[in-house]
């Protein structure tokens, strides 16, 4: 850092004009630990960050404009990778929207099993999230359990759906295939596990004299200023902001379940931290819930149900999709609408426009992490630089998310 | 009754000379009775005038001239848009998009102050934007407001038509808008008049054109790949 030390005309040092140029260091795209390819170009002064830009846009992969030249049955393969991390959130604003243009009915069965799997996913983020958050403060080994109990909820969604992160499972009006049968055995099975898997997890790291340091009291968010950047989701409510729209705009069978939004009070990092562990628990709630009230039960029940003959297994609550349609040839009406919901790391939107022909005439995605991360300047504003991987890895950004 | 009208169609410019081979073939082929008929009278009116061979594409008509009929009446204002009509602005109510939520088109001149409004009277208080799309109308521009509230959990959504490619920025309102003005203006090229700071957020600075307009072409051919 250069100093610069001015003399006064009889050449007395005058030691309030010592000036220090500020040192403008450049970090990523390429950083480990930035969660995908961000740069950010960061003014110090000395320790401090005076200033921080992020520049993003590395993995714009043009998904509004694909969805213009597809079909939109063709052009729903690719939406999984608008935030691979939670792909059925993508997928369901993404057929919700359809579903509300053409008003298709959705069956209520298959409301519980996207209420299931969304709330699933929501636990694997969350874990993700854990984990290499753990991993930016230096501690390596939360990572691997993390993974470990990943790993079960992947191994569902692989029986499920065939694949681990790109699912492609909703289809407009419905879902493309029934539960596989002893599915839901499996995931009660699981929320009964997992719960003592947290209690691990909180024992070694909730009360970490260490981890404590690095975020009490760090990365303060005020509520007011989050509210006007358009910050949802956990960092949002870690604020104490009560806005889940779960409960304030309810979609699927949300309001026939029982759950409590977690809330923050100091609105720092370590806020953050217990507000998602605390919603995987909630979410283990939900799933619970879900899984005794889905009409039908159990894929093999539901057969039986069939095969005795009872009457309401072929009502319309009991279906897998709601109306048969030729989704290749499928032409929506015109129409246009915006769907949100509460993904793990806030409002997720599809708007969508339709011209009556098999393709949308406009595709646009609302990220939450786009407008999450455009807190992070004033959120480093006067922070010392060694912080700057605490903060920004508590607000749970997802690269691919905001570049889209 | 398509045969006589599909004849037509094959050869929207027909000749005098031409028309009555057309209809040779039409009446070699095992066609009903009427068909036959109608055939006939093309044949007749052919060779009285080529006008007059226009003539057959008349029924055609009527089909296309009812599709405008259709329209509904005018929507009436909602509840935000009767609000901001009492503050002295003038939207255009779109009545509901397909989820229930209400549309209004506002002037760009009023855009700013009808959000302060929107923002911060009471009975709206829609103090959350949700996104700010762009969406190319090929004979015209237009910005997407979609508002939230955290107090009544209502949403509204706002529509300005851009002139010249020019919308005013409601960065002064929501500091949300900041990045998502910025999209817009990247992939539309709507100019947010006002906004600290608009450049290039998701495309390369030194990009050419704006990609999410509709007559935008790929120069490039190594990169129409996915058009093939």
């Amino acid at each position: 850092m250069a100093t610069v030390i001015n003399q006064d005309t009889k050449g007395v040092f005058l030691e309030k004009d010592i000036e220090t140029n500020d040192m403008v260091v450049n970090i990523g795209p390429q950083h480990p630990s930035t969660h995908g390819v961000l740069r950010l170009i960061t003014t110090l002064d000395g320790e401090l960050v005076k200033d921080i830009e992020p520049i993003i846009g590395y993995l714009h992969r043009s998904k509004e404009k694909m969805a213009e030249s597809r079909s939109l049955y063709q052009y729903q393969p690719t939406i999984d990778r608008v935030e691979y991390l939670s792909s059925f959130f993508d997928h369901y604003v993404f057929v919700s929207s359809l579903e509300k243009i053409a008003e298709l009915s959705v069956p209520k069965r298959v409301q519980y099993i996207r209420m299931i799997t969304m709330e699933l996913n929501r636990i694997t983020s969350h874990l993700l999230w854990f984990g290499t958050y753990l991993l930016d403060l230096g501690a390596t080994s939360p990572m691997f359990y993390a993974f470990r109990d990943r790993e079960k909820i992947l191994k569902l969604f692989e029986d499920l759906t065939g694949a681990r992160m790109m699912y492609n499972y909703y289809r407009f009006g419905g879902v493309i295939a029934d539960l596989p049968e002893g599915w839901l055995d499996k995931v009660r099975a699981f929320t009964e596990d997992f719960p003592h898997r947290l209690d691990e997890y909180e024992a070694i790291v909730t009360k970490n004299p260490i981890f404590l340091d690095r975020t009490i009291g760090v990365g303060y968010l005020d509520p007011e200023l989050a509210i006007q950047y358009g910050v949802t989701g956990p960092t949002l409510r870690a604020s104490g902001i009560n806005l889940d729209q779960r409960k304030t705009n309810p979609y699927c069978c949300y309001d026939e379940i029982e759950f409590d939004v977690p809330l923050g009070k100091n609105g720092d990092c370590y806020d953050r931290y217990k507000v998602r562990m605390q919603e995987m628990r909630e979410s283990l709630r939900i799933i619970r819930q879900a899984v005794d009230k889905i009409p039908g039960g159990d894929t093999a029940d539901l057969e039986k149900m069939r095969a005795a003959g009872d009457e309401a297994a072929n009502s319309p609550d009991f279906q897998i999709m709601g109306k048969k349609i030729n989704f290749i040839t499928y032409k929506p009406p015109k129409g246009e609408t915006m769907t949100t919901v509460e993904s793990p790391r806030g409002f997720l939107g599809c708007y969508m426009i339709t011209d009556g022909t098999p393709k949308a005439y406009r595709v646009k995605w609302r990220g939450a992490s786009f407008s999450n991360l455009s807190i992070l300047p004033e959120l480093m504003n006067g922070r010392l630089f060694p912080d700057l991987m605490a903060i920004f890895g508590s607000i749970d950004v997802i690269l691919p998310e905001v570049d889209r | 009754m398509s045969n006589e009208n599909e004849t037509d169609n094959k050869q929207p410019s027909v000749e005098g000379s031409e028309t009555p081979s057309s209809g040779e073939v039409e009446a070699s082929k095992p066609v009903p009775k009427k068909a036959v008929k109608k055939s006939a009278e093309v044949k007749a009116a052919s060779e009285g005038s080529s006008e007059a061979a226009e003539k057959p594409a008349a029924p055609k008509a009527p089909p296309k001239a009812e599709a405008p009929k259709e329209e509904a009446l005018p929507p009436s204002p909602g509840k935000y848009g009767e609000l901001l009509i009492a503050n002295g602005f003038h939207p255009t109510p779109l009545g509901n998009d397909n989820g229930g939520l209400e549309m209004m088109q506002l002037k760009p001149e009023e855009l700013r102050d009808a959000c302060l409004i929107l923002r911060d009277n009471p009975a709206s208080q829609f103090d959350l934007l949700i996104s700010v799309s762009g969406v190319d109308w090929k004979t015209h521009l237009e910005g997407v407001y979609h508002l939230y509230s955290t107090k009544t959990f209502d949403k509204v959504v706002l529509k300005a038509t851009a002139v010249e490619d020019k919308l005013p920025s409601v960065v002064p309102v929501w500091l949300t808008a900041d990045w998502h003005e910025r999209e817009t203006y990247d992939l539309y090229g709507i100019v947010f008049e006002g906004h600290p700071n608009l450049k290039r957020i998701l495309m390369p600075s030194d990009w050419i054109g704006f990609p999410m307009r509709k007559d935008y072409q790929v120069l490039d051919e190594r990169l129409v790949w996915n058009e093939r």
